[in-house]
């Protein structure tokens, strides 16, 4: 029996490691395996010497300085460390940090950890179309405010936060920016100085790197300042002790300098399959929403609501395909998705989303096979539903009054 | 800059060079490359419900069923972490401690997180001239901080000397004054048993790239029903202690390296150690080893006699393509100077001219004796 691997529509959860970025890796784990902290000998030098190219290439992406780049676990490490690190270390001057009530679940679940250690959060709305309304955020800033994290780009919906006018903002009031940029390298231009980015999360995974390693910018001028989480050797200037993962910096580096190398290509091809996406499910279906704005968005990404379809049942119908409804740290659980109830998607089409992450390797014939099983099995379970005939037929069925049972 | 024009010119290949640093980080054992290119050739975020992203879970998942068997503890018991740095913070962090007893040996990774913790308190437990922690002053410290939450924080097995610290024989004075213990076990994974005595502690901290798996991957052991709480806020893997998207090919090579384990290797790393101490103590009356009457790692020789200072003697066996280490390779910028050596009382004359062997299952007999030819020249000796 063939084994037909399902058709990888889930860009944003991960995505596969570049063979041009697992190549350069696999040196590092056997041929030159030293220890990048080792000052003795040649094996560790040679370590040293390709980590900190990486972190030059991710410097470069980012218009930083090298010595700005400190190396994580990932894009969670980052998080903690840019939220937890400021707050602390400036608790006695400033204990007020804004966010949105969009952001990546680790930094949503950061801002609760520090509000029950005595810090105030304030949690900005978002438009239905998911951005930030800027004068909101302007009224939000009090005298204690200390930080602002805003997200570049959404997880789920895709949407590209206004990095520049935020940034201005928060320069002009004296309060540092940090931002999760983890689904935003290789998809929108970066520069932490034009934009006046303060603190900048990424992760390797989500641009064709490898999984367990990120980085953390921390601007120089004028200096950030963090409290340390992980004590020990003083690796990363203090910032994050431990052994550096050498393979895993390499692949850092390099899947940076391809995803930004290849941004604008890249957006142009993606931008055209999900049009063509897009028009194959207009055409055949109604009743279809999209979460998110579609122009201030990254190409690789929609998030759609099938009204009249039962979640559960379409993902069944969909099994060919690899895809997610709701970000995959949280979709064990079948909560609807908090991001689209801050968009004020109703409960019932935020359950029946699906986010659809197209990427590097995604191909025409893929897009065609994806949208023809949606439309099949959205159009199976709609003949199947009570709902949708009541629908055809003109009743509102939100104004139904249905017996308890 | 010299350095790095050297490194452009020619790299030394690897057959060319004796790597005598193993405790600093150990080439990749056996298959792992091959599991980690498994992985990272696969798709999938091990917390999407998809088919895909269930094969990566999977894969992390064998690893953890490997590592506890190999233990002998509960599977769920284990949290992947990013290596022993990351381990033994988070296992310093994740207990809510007034405050931390830790030995003075250890690595920076627990001294300095004890150290820094905001809220607790922090003492240093002695050691004797060999480097075994003084149960009479760890008694003490106990019976002083009586009703107080307290950690107790000491190392299976020292990275620089490589003494092995008898850890069952603390663990029961430590909880009989219903203390907590957590165990640095860094250096012994792989190179010691480690018995399900020894595993009765509450916490034990290990590293992958110690045993031949990649950098950047670890394990922290914690006890089923300890009260104990995450460093990262997030999308709650590894039980909630540990969130953030997994290493997987990481992971995937640390299940590879544990399998690997054979102590029968270690016989003859254990012999060519004892042949190298005992050779060159023939030659130098006043050689110094340290722990060298208590038990210690099969394969590490922290040694000195008064002469030049360590790193002369480490850039001379470099450039002779014999790898060694001079200090903890830890802190990037300044090599820190072997600390452990002045916490046993040693002279400082000792201390400056210090070097660290450590061996593994790759080193021969020749590479012993061509060490110690270089050395013995070094020492003016030949």
């Amino acid at each position: 029996m063939k084994i037909t691997k399902p058709i990888y529509l889930d860009y944003q959860a991960t995505t596969p490691c570049d063979d041009r970025v697992f190549e350069k890796m696999i040196p590092f784990f056997k041929e030159n395996f030293g220890n990048a902290h080792s000052r003795n000998h040649v094996y560790g030098w040679y370590a040293e010497e390709a980590v900190e190219k990486s972190r030059a290439q991710i410097a470069s992406v980012l218009k930083a300085d090298p010595r700005e780049i400190v190396f994580t676990s990932g894009a969670t490490e980052s998080n903690n460390l840019a939220l937890k690190g400021a707050a602390y270390f400036y608790k006695d001057q400033k204990n007020h940090l804004i966010t949105t009530l969009t952001e990546h679940k680790c930094v949503l679940d950061t801002c609760r950890y520090l509000e029950q250690n005595g810090f105030k959060i304030t949690y900005l709305p978002v438009l239905s179309n998911g951005l930030i309304d800027l004068d909101v955020l302007e009224k939000a800033f009090t005298p204690q405010t200390g930080l602002v994290s805003i997200m570049a780009v959404n997880n789920e919906i895709g949407v590209i936060q206004p990095l520049s006018e935020i940034g201005e903002l928060c320069r002009e009031k004296g309060v540092l920016f940090h931002t999760d940029a983890a689904q935003a390298v290789g998809k929108i231009p970066l520069d932490v100085n034009t934009m006046n980015i303060d603190l900048l999360s990424l992760s390797g995974h989500k641009i064709y790197g490898p999984k367990g390693i990120g980085a953390l910018y921390v601007r120089r001028k004028p200096r950030v300042r963090l409290e340390t989480l992980i004590h020990g050797g003083g690796q990363e200037r203090g910032f994050r002790s431990g052994t550096l993962p050498t393979p895993l910096c390499v692949g850092l580096g390099e899947a940076c300098f391809i995803a930004d190398q290849e941004r604008e290509e890249e957006n142009e091809r993606l931008r055209s399959l999900r049009n063509r996406f897009l028009e194959k499910i207009q055409n055949a279906l109604s009743e279809v929403y999209l979460n998110g704005d579609l122009e201030k968005r990254i190409p690789g990404n929609l998030n759609l609501s099938f009204a009249y379809v039962e979640g559960e049942g379409l993902m069944m119908g969909i099994k060919n395909l690899a895809l997610s409804s709701g970000s995959a740290c949280t979709s064990e659980s079948l909560e609807p998705s908090y991001v689209l109830r801050a968009l004020g998607v109703s409960e019932d089409l935020a359950h029946t989303s699906l986010r659809i992450g197209f990427g590097r390797f995604t191909t025409t014939q893929e897009i065609d096979e994806a949208a023809e099983s949606i439309i099949k099995a959205v159009k199976r379970l709609r003949e199947m539903s009570p709902l949708w005939e009541m629908a055809q037929m003109g009743v509102d069925v939100n104004s139904v009054k249905w017996a308890a049972h | 800059m010299e350095k790095t024009t050297l490194l452009k010119l020619k790299m030394p290949s690897s057959q060319r060079l004796i790597y005598l640093d193993y405790n600093s980080s150990a080439p990749l054992g056996k298959g792992v490359k091959e599991a980690i290119c498994s992985a990272l050739d696969h798709v999938g975020n091990p917390s999407s419900v998809h088919q895909s992203g269930k094969k990566a879970k999977a894969v992390i998942n064998k690893t953890r069923e490997i590592l506890s068997d190999y233990l002998d503890v509960p599977s769920q018991n284990l949290i992947f972490t990013s290596g022993g740095t990351e381990s033994n913070a988070l296992a310093l962090r994740g207990i809510d401690a007034d405050v931390f007893f830790v030995s003075a040996i250890e690595h920076a990774s627990v001294l300095q997180t004890a150290q820094h913790h905001p809220n607790s308190g922090f003492q240093k437990i002695p050691v004797n001239s060999q480097g075994i922690v003084d149960l009479e002053a760890l008694t003490s410290l106990l019976k002083s901080a009586d009703g107080k939450k307290v950690l107790v924080s000491v190392m299976m097995a020292n990275n620089e000397s490589g003494v092995i610290e008898p850890i069952s024989e603390i663990r029961k004075i430590v909880h009989a004054y219903g203390a907590l213990m957590h165990v640095d076990a860094a250096q012994a994974l792989g190179k010691i048993p480690i018995s399900r005595e020894d595993l009765k502690v509450d916490l034990m901290s290990f590293s992958g790239h110690k045993i031949g798996a990649p950098m950047g991957v670890g394990a922290l052991y914690v006890r089923e029903g300890l009260s104990f709480r995450g460093l990262y806020e997030g999308g709650g893997q590894e039980r909630r202690f540990r969130s953030g998207t997994e290493n997987v090919s990481g992971i995937a090579g640390f299940g590879k390296a544990v399998e690997n384990i054979d102590f029968s290797k270690w016989e003859a790393i254990k012999s060519h150690r004892l042949f190298l101490e005992s050779t060159l103590r023939e030659k130098f009356s006043d050689l110094f080893i340290a722990s060298d009457r208590v038990s210690r790692l099969p394969n590490t020789t922290l040694m000195s006699r008064p002469s030049l200072p360590s790193s002369t003697q480490v850039i001379q066996l470099d450039l002779e393509g014999i790898c060694v280490s001079s200090g903890a390779s830890c802190s990037s910028g300044v090599v820190k100077s072997f600390s452990v050596l002045k916490a046993m009382g040693v002279s400082q004359e000792i201390v400056s001219s210090v070097i660290r062997v450590s061996l593994g299952p790759e080193t021969g007999r020749e590479d012993i004796e061509r060490f110690m030819t270089v050395y013995s020249h070094i020492q003016g000796k030949s």
